[in-house]
């Protein structure tokens, strides 16, 4: 169930000319469990990524071994031993959840593989832990926080009430809200992880009064929230802003609840460009559901190994890969895309709102820029040169 | 000896505990209107004889058939509604239900025996019919656990230690009691260690003694070699 | 502290409580009766919710989904009695443990397969998806009312059944003797089906109460299963009387804790701490409830009086 074997699978190989050269590909997602919609928009986005190109990234033939970390650390990183050792995969690619990236960060920048992340972008990886190794087609964690945090503030906000689960992530989260907030915070409240009823705190929320509320509930517990905060009539009283939270992922879910929200994102599917346009209608096709940033992430990273293995001539040299990588002369759904030092995009940064495209299926849909070419803020501490 | 055919019918019954087997085949007989004792000292095989008969026990080998009808290694709902009623060791009313619910639970609901007439056999019960069961006494939750028995209209009342620790005026009240029942025609197949009281009730003894039958007889023949047997019996 | 938030939060903690109650009484029941431990029960729940949503999108009216849901629930409650927990009555628990565990892992991959990843969208029935004005001006969802309201009308029907019918003496003294109550001619394995099909239908309509304000997924049951076991064990093994109190004091000891605790510790500690300390305090609260139960009373609040085990 865990493998999908694309393209050229092993007969095909063997059938190849002696010195020809295929690539092979971990894909590692989260595609059991509560958190699976989130891995099944990112393979799906992947997927569509090696479709475009023949199924031939970067001209050769390619192998996409495809694993299921189960959103457990010890698992992700027996998945990925067998991906270096076993598989003898070029490039590990993928990644939802930044406690998976730290887990199997270490093995895979320390083999000869490449790691690309489609998604999670912690802290200390785009800082001091920073890898020739690895490279992030996303963001880093904080940026989107800070994105929400800026449009509050520009918006002449000045009081908000914080929520987020009560761990790492949680706390880094309003961390980079609060780095450019202006206001006041009048209550920071942090939930148990996966706590599923908010009425205690929707009940603290109307008692306190503010102007807004700044959230990151990832998953269910989103889709939770947002829906009881609407059942409590709060919606149109106090703006609810999120990052994380409201997506392609939970519209389905929340429906009207979360109609009208805004958050803040690198992508959205009605960004104007012609290589978002092909990824969108060919995503929907085939898929048969709206894509979130997760699979246009992913997308995004397929089609960077497709331009820098072409770029290389393929993929012996690691040394010219890398340099290819980082020239990541490709369309992005994104628009402009570039790496900073530490080998992640500087993107630019727009309010979304949750709205329904033409058709009327829900999107996160652009709204205006809040940030242009923002490098996050950890990149000064990156060693790396070049 | 009794009437017609048998009317329980026990034959080369085999059972164990875990590892340890208690009963090496076990022959007795009880007939209608019979009232039949089952004697002998503590660790014999008595209640375990009364469980593999109820069915409470899966027999390892023998049989049991009651009423013509085969109860062997049938489970134990089957065996009480085939008619035998079982009053077992330690009383075992249930503590969290009333005396009244307690009786009405498993009530049969059939046959003769109707609450009121319960009520009559017992006074008692009547006055305590509101309270929780594990507040009676012990002679009480006696009284309680044979009324309780005699709801389900029993063919064959069954009597795991009669009168064990109760007080002598309610151990009278409890012998005279089942004279009345036997009077009245219940069969009863009753273990206990009043000699005495068994004597002036009882048709027939059974000597059970590791697991086997080792002497019947009736009350004059228990009389006769009273001495031989109070070995056994340990009064 | 806000008198109006008190009461806004008393609610929020009755309303939680109310569907406890609902998912620990089956489970109370089945293990005080069979003891039986039933990790599933969890999955009856979340069960209960799926064909709610199910059945309410096609059928258009969520009463009606609700009335199809709940025989639906209890009939793959039957269902798993008879293929799967049958087997492992008077086993020891740790078969219990596993052999329910993998039926969760079953049941739950089952349900992704068969409804998708994405929480299922069940919205709050128009009826009732307006917000009461209370005391004080404070606002109310109108559909949390129907919860607590409908959780306690099932609550006062279930101890009238267990009180009153002789199906409900049946069902006590089986809790507290099931090997006599075969002896004096109950057919314990019918009775035990009986128990565990209305402990399925119970758990069914909490799911179904609760599908509209949470999201329909497929381990939904986990976290409330953890805290129903809480509530059996404060309230005392196989006592309906015993999980109600149980359900309603960790609603309320959970609600007014997450609402109130962090203030409380910012009166000892600076800010910045206290929002460490409390959320980790309120979240371990219902623990050290269930401890300081157990040490006054280790068989629980209102235990299934004179249970043999």
């Amino acid at each position: 169930m865990k493998r999908t074997v694309l393209a050229a699978a092993l007969m095909a190989g063997l059938a190849l000319p002696a010195g020809a050269q295929d690539l092979r590909i971990g894909l590692m997602s989260t595609l059991t469990g509560p958190q699976a919609v989130t891995g099944q928009h990112l393979r799906d986005g992947f997927m569509l990524g090696v479709e475009h190109a023949g199924g031939k990234l970067g001209g050769l033939e390619t192998k996409v071994t495809i694993v299921d970390d189960q959103l457990k650390p010890d698992v992700a990183v027996q998945e990925v031993e067998g991906l270096l050792k076993r598989d003898n995969v070029n490039i590990v690619a993928g990644v939802v959840y930044s406690n998976i990236l730290m887990a199997v960060y270490k093995p895979v920048v320390e083999s000869d593989a490449f790691l690309i992340s489609a998604n999670a972008g912690p802290a200390p990886v785009a800082g001091n832990r920073c890898s020739e190794n690895f490279f992030n087609t996303s963001w880093q964690n904080d940026q989107t926080h800070g994105a929400v945090g800026k449009h509050v503030s520009d918006s002449g906000i000045k009081k908000v009430f914080l929520l987020a689960p009560n761990y790492q992530a949680g706390k880094d989260g309003l961390t980079g809200f609060k780095r450019h907030f202006k206001g006041e915070v009048v209550d920071e409240v942090y939930t148990k992880l996966g706590q599923l009823d908010f009425s205690a705190e929707i009940a603290k929320i109307q008692s306190a009064k503010p102007d807004a509320v700044y959230t990151f509930m990832p998953g269910g517990m989103g889709v939770n929230l947002v829906k009881q905060y609407a059942q409590a009539g709060l919606k149109d009283k106090i703006p609810l802003f999120s990052a994380f939270t409201v997506d392609e992922t939970t519209l389905p879910a929340t429906e009207d609840a979360g109609l009208g929200l805004f958050s803040a994102s690198i992508w959205t599917p009605d960004l104007d460009n012609v290589a978002n346009k092909r990824f969108v209608e060919d995503f929907r096709k085939k898929n048969g559901y709206v894509p979130s940033y997760f699979a246009a992430q992913a997308y995004d990273a397929a089609r960077l190994i497709d331009a820098a293995v072409r770029q290389a001539g393929g993929v012996k040299d690691k040394a010219k890969l890398r340099a290819a990588l980082r020239q990541a002369k490709f369309d992005s759904v994104r628009g402009a895309f570039a790496f900073n030092k530490n080998h992640f995009p500087v993107s630019d940064f727009y309010l979304v709102e949750a709205a329904k495209l033409p058709d009327g299926a829900p999107a996160m849909l652009k709204r205006k820029l809040v940030f242009e070419k923002y490098a996050d803020d950890y990149a000064g501490e990156c060693p790396m040169k070049w | 000896m009794g009437t017609a055919g048998p009317m329980l019918e026990v034959s080369g019954l085999q059972a164990s505990y875990g590892a340890g087997q208690v009963l090496f085949g076990v022959d007795l007989r009880v007939g209608e209107g019979e009232v039949v004792t089952l004697l002998g000292r503590n660790g014999m095989g008595k209640t375990t004889t009364v469980n593999a008969i109820m069915g409470l026990l899966a027999p390892k080998a023998g049989r049991v058939a009651f009423c013509g009808r085969e109860l062997t290694g049938r489970p134990a709902h089957e065996a009480a509604r085939a008619g035998l009623g079982l009053v077992p060791e330690g009383r075992q009313i249930f503590p969290n239900l009333t005396v009244r619910e307690n009786l009405v639970a498993t009530a049969d609901g059939r046959g003769a025996w109707t609450l009121s007439r319960v009520f009559d056999l017992f006074p008692r019960l009547r006055e305590r019919q509101d309270q929780m069961g594990g507040s009676l006494s012990g002679g009480e939750q006696q009284m309680l656990a044979i009324g309780r028995a005699l709801m389900t209209n029993p063919r064959l009342l069954l009597l795991d230690e009669a009168t064990e620790g109760l007080a002598p005026l309610i151990r009278k009240e409890i012998w005279q009691v089942l004279l009345s029942l036997k009077r009245a025609g219940q069969s009863i197949l009753v273990i206990d260690k009043n000699l005495k009281a068994l004597k002036r009730i009882a048709d027939r003894h059974y000597v059970l003694e590791k697991g086997r039958i080792v002497w019947q007889g009736s009350g004059a023949e228990l009389e006769a070699e009273r001495e031989r047997l109070e070995r056994h019996l340990g009064v | 502290m806000d008198p109006i938030l008190l009461a806004v939060q008393t609610l929020n903690g009755l309303q939680l409580g109310v569907l406890l109650f609902l998912v620990a009484a089956g489970l109370t029941l089945v293990f005080g009766i069979m003891d039986f431990i039933n990790l599933a029960h969890g999955v009856q729940y979340m069960i209960g919710a799926y064909f709610a949503a199910t059945f309410t999108a096609v059928t258009g009216s969520f009463l009606l989904g609700a009335a199809l849901a709940l025989p639906a629930a209890v009939l793959v409650g039957v269902a798993l009695e008879r293929v799967v927990f049958r087997h492992f009555y008077g086993r020891d628990h740790l078969d219990q443990v596993l052999a329910t565990f993998g039926v969760i892992f079953f049941l739950t991959e089952l349900v992704r397969v068969i409804w998708g990843p994405t929480p299922l969208s069940f919205p709050v029935p128009a009826w009732a998806s307006h917000s009461v004005t209370l005391f004080g001006g404070a606002t109310y969802p109108a559909y949390r009312l129907f919860i607590i309201g409908g959780g306690l009308a099932v609550a006062a029907g279930l101890y009238a059944l267990v009180a009153r019918t002789r199906f409900g003496m049946l069902v006590r003294a089986g809790a507290s003797n099931p090997r006599m109550l075969q002896a004096l001619g109950t057919d314990i394995k019918r009775l035990f089906l009986l128990v565990f099909a209305l402990g399925a239908m119970l758990a069914g309509f909490a799911g179904l109460m609760a599908g509209p304000i949470l999201s329909v997924e497929p381990s939904m049951g986990d976290n409330l299963l953890i805290l129903a076991f809480v509530v059996i064990v404060i309230g005392g093994l196989g006592s309906i009387q015993g999980a109600f109190l149980g359900a309603l004091l960790v609603g309320l000891v959970d609600t007014l804790g997450r609402s109130f605790l962090t203030d409380a510790v910012k009166l000892v500690l600076p800010a910045s701490a206290a929002v460490d300390v409390g959320p980790a305090l309120s979240s371990m609260l219902i623990y050290v409830l269930m401890a300081a139960v157990l040490i006054v009373s280790p068989t629980g609040l209102l235990p299934a009086k004179g249970a043999t085990r």
